[in-house]
């Protein structure tokens, strides 16, 4: 879901079109998610049944699995045990509405390379599809990041727009260089602690406030336009 | 954090008892003996007395002849001396008997040989040197006998001894017979602290093991029985957190999908996208406070896995300062640390970050600005100790158990935001830490530390 749908997009952003299953027994979040992505131009197929899901994940070739952790037939953790038994290593995101962090681990041990409680944002399920989406790949060669007039240097760690020098402290270069990848995408409070803090849980202190509002400080305030505009509710998302 | 070790109770129970026994075996020897000296000494001063009657009687019906023969009859039987009479005419000239006081006298006395009398020669060497006597005054003259008093002397240290022997060898027996009873009391009470530990510790299904047909025995069943019906209270929360925690979060979570995509498109007015996003901010604190509340629960019910590994606190420590020292800037205090080069503790990394933030966020919600707050790890003798100190209006020393509870917000702190759960989830990280939270004055402000490792 890209604010303003901006189609000028750097080779970063170019959102891979991904071929998902949703295994989702609730079927208003589930026709909510197939909505969504379809809306992101993905394709999805959506199963309420943990045992039809097994049958369809073996029976076609999918970019990423979402699952709900408790489904009929058979739960998400057993379904993905399952896939994983049987060599299928296609990426997997687990939703749960059961318990929070502790069942994180449990969940990663089964094979999934996300998990998302309930009720989540939606735009951060997209953002998390974008990292796994794009897992491998691009970065490599990309040593500097332009948008507008904003121009960061991944080498020096040093941002300048129009040509004024931006010093950034190390978290903040951080949280720019993340940013700046993800032009017009919201990033989510746990996705940003997540990806630039290492945390998985809420710390509940507001450090991402804090970090964005000083960030916003040094590439926003003196100039006209400001790229990082803060969505109530939702997150944050960097605007060229 | 542990207090030294003391002696159990069974085991100074049986130290004490057998200390009482020794003191009444003690005391018991000691009756004994002034019981039996009194009685021997006794039976001795009739004997003499009935000596010199036999001999004043023989003075006043058969003569001095007679008496004088009867006095070395008895002279010649006692050779060891352990009889002695003597013969005292009224001018007080000694006139016969194998011993001769210094003073004639009447009735008892205790005489002693060179002080109070001269003993004739004793053929046989051995000589008594203390005696009961008595005398008796008639018109022909004094007799004088006495005994040996040293056969009351042997006598009762026979009995001493014997007394000493029997309690020696019956004390000795009871210490080892309570040490032994003690030690095996202590390790059947240990068996019980292991298997309490460990249930605390999430092992649910462990049971005592003890089949003695005895008090101990039947508190073990009595505690298998409370820790089947934990289990049993375990498995429901389980059950029910997990039944809630689905019925709750569904119905939140197409809430939100229903509200989000207004917030993100522009066709929603301005002013409505602002209130809806704030109904979103709203509904968001609203899972992450039930999911406080849910967590604690797990753990409190041992449910939440440790996962334990030995890592840097120091390290750690510095990157949550990093975090932190914005948002105290921010909000005008000042943040300051004392950390070493490293600190290698064991436990589960997340659960410590997240109670150190939640001090430290405590420390920074509850003080107005500006407070200093520090951050602090100091090394103890075998652990590392954390602390985290404000100089804000502190907790009285009263409230400070209570602060640690679940939903406790203390009166001072109710118009700020947060659900009284940070302290009571540090409380619940460090219990399954094995260790504790020390809330103590700063003053002026809190003092909270704990020990890691």
């Amino acid at each position: 879901m890209i604010v303003k749908r901006q189609k000028a997009a750097t080779p970063l952003l170019k959102v891979l079109r991904v071929k998902i299953l949703v295994a989702e027994d609730d079927a208003e979040i589930g026709d909510y998610i197939r909505k969504g992505l379809v809306a992101e131009g993905h394709s999805v197929d959506h199963l309420t049944d943990g045992r039809e899901a097994l049958t369809q994940a073996t029976l076609q070739p999918y970019d990423l699995f979402l699952f709900d952790r408790m489904l009929p037939g058979l739960d998400g953790l057993s379904l993905l045990k399952s896939l994983r038994a049987a060599q299928v290593a296609t990426p997997a995101i687990l939703l749960t509405a059961m318990g929070a962090v502790d069942d994180r681990v449990a969940g990663l041990r089964a094979g999934a390379d996300d998990y998302m409680v309930k009720p989540f944002a939606f735009v951060e399920l997209l953002a998390r599809i974008d990292t796994i989406a794009r897992r491998p790949g691009l970065r490599a060669e990309v040593t500097e990041l332009r948008q507008g007039d904003l121009h960061l240097d991944l080498l020096t760690r040093e941002a300048h727009r129009a040509g004024v020098l931006i010093d950034l402290q190390p978290r903040e270069f951080l949280l720019l260089k993340h940013f700046m990848e993800r032009p017009g995408r919201v990033q989510t409070r746990t996705i940003l602690l997540e990806a630039i803090w290492g945390l998985h849980f809420d710390p509940k202190t507001s450090v991402v406030e804090t970090h964005v509002s000083r960030l916003r400080a040094k590439i926003d305030k003196p100039f006209d336009k400001a790229y990082l505009t803060t969505l109530h509710g939702v997150g944050y998302v960097f605007q060229p | 954090m542990t207090a030294p070790r003391r002696l159990s109770w069974s085991m100074r129970f049986a130290l004490m008892i057998s200390g009482v026994f020794s003191g009444a075996a003690v005391l018991a020897g000691a009756i004994a003996y002034v019981l039996l000296s009194g009685e021997l000494s006794g039976r001795l001063r009739q004997d003499v007395e009935s000596m010199a009657g036999n001999l004043a009687y023989t003075l006043q019906n058969g003569g001095p002849q007679d008496l004088l023969e009867q006095i070395d009859a008895l002279s010649a039987n006692a050779r060891d001396g352990s009889a002695v009479a003597a013969y005292i005419d009224p001018q007080g000239q000694h006139i016969a008997g194998n011993f001769s006081p210094d003073h004639p006298f009447a009735g008892h006395r205790a005489l002693r040989v060179g002080r109070d009398m001269t003993l004739a020669e004793m053929p046989n060497g051995v000589v008594p040197t203390d005696y009961f006597a008595y005398g008796l005054q008639t018109h022909q003259g004094w007799i004088i006998t006495g005994r040996d008093a040293e056969w009351v002397a042997e006598n009762t240290e026979v009995l001493l001894q014997g007394t000493a022997w029997g309690l020696g060898v019956a004390l000795i027996l009871s210490i080892a017979l309570s040490v032994f009873i003690a030690r095996r009391n202590e390790t059947r009470i240990e068996r019980f602290e292991g298997v309490l530990m460990a249930v605390g510790a999430g092992a649910h299904d462990l049971r005592v093991v003890d089949d003695g047909h005895d008090d101990i025995g039947r508190l073990a069943g009595r505690v298998n029985e409370t820790l089947a019906q934990l289990e049993t209270g375990i498995a429901t929360i389980r059950q029910v957190s997990t039944d809630v925690a689905h019925d709750l979060r569904a119905p939140l979570a197409r809430l939100r999908m229903r509200l989000e995509p207004h917030v993100l498109t522009d066709q929603t007015p301005d002013d409505l996208r602002d209130d809806l996003g704030r109904a979103l901010e709203d509904l968001d604190a609203l899972s992450a406070t039930f999911d406080a509340i849910l967590r604690l629960s797990r753990m409190q019910a041992g449910l939440v896995p440790l996962q334990a590994e030995a890592f840097d606190l120091a390290t750690l420590c510095r990157e949550l300062t990093e975090m932190l020292e914005p948002s105290a800037e921010d909000a005008g205090h000042t943040f300051t640390t004392d950390i070493p080069p490293t600190a290698i503790v064991h436990g589960d990394r997340d659960l410590i970050a997240q109670a150190v933030l939640n001090l430290a966020d405590n420390a920074m919600r509850h003080c107005s600005a500006p407070a200093d707050i520090q951050l602090s790890v100091m090394a103890g003798s075998d652990s590392w100790r954390i602390s985290v100190t404000d100089t804000g209006p502190g907790i009285p020393e009263a409230d400070r158990k209570r602060a640690t509870e679940r939903f406790v917000q203390l009166d001072a702190s109710r118009n700020t935001p947060g659900a009284g759960l940070g302290l009571s989830l540090v409380t619940e990280i460090l219990r399954l830490h094995g260790s504790e939270l020390h809330l103590s004055d700063n003053s002026p402000g809190l003092r909270a530390e704990f020990e890691l490792n």
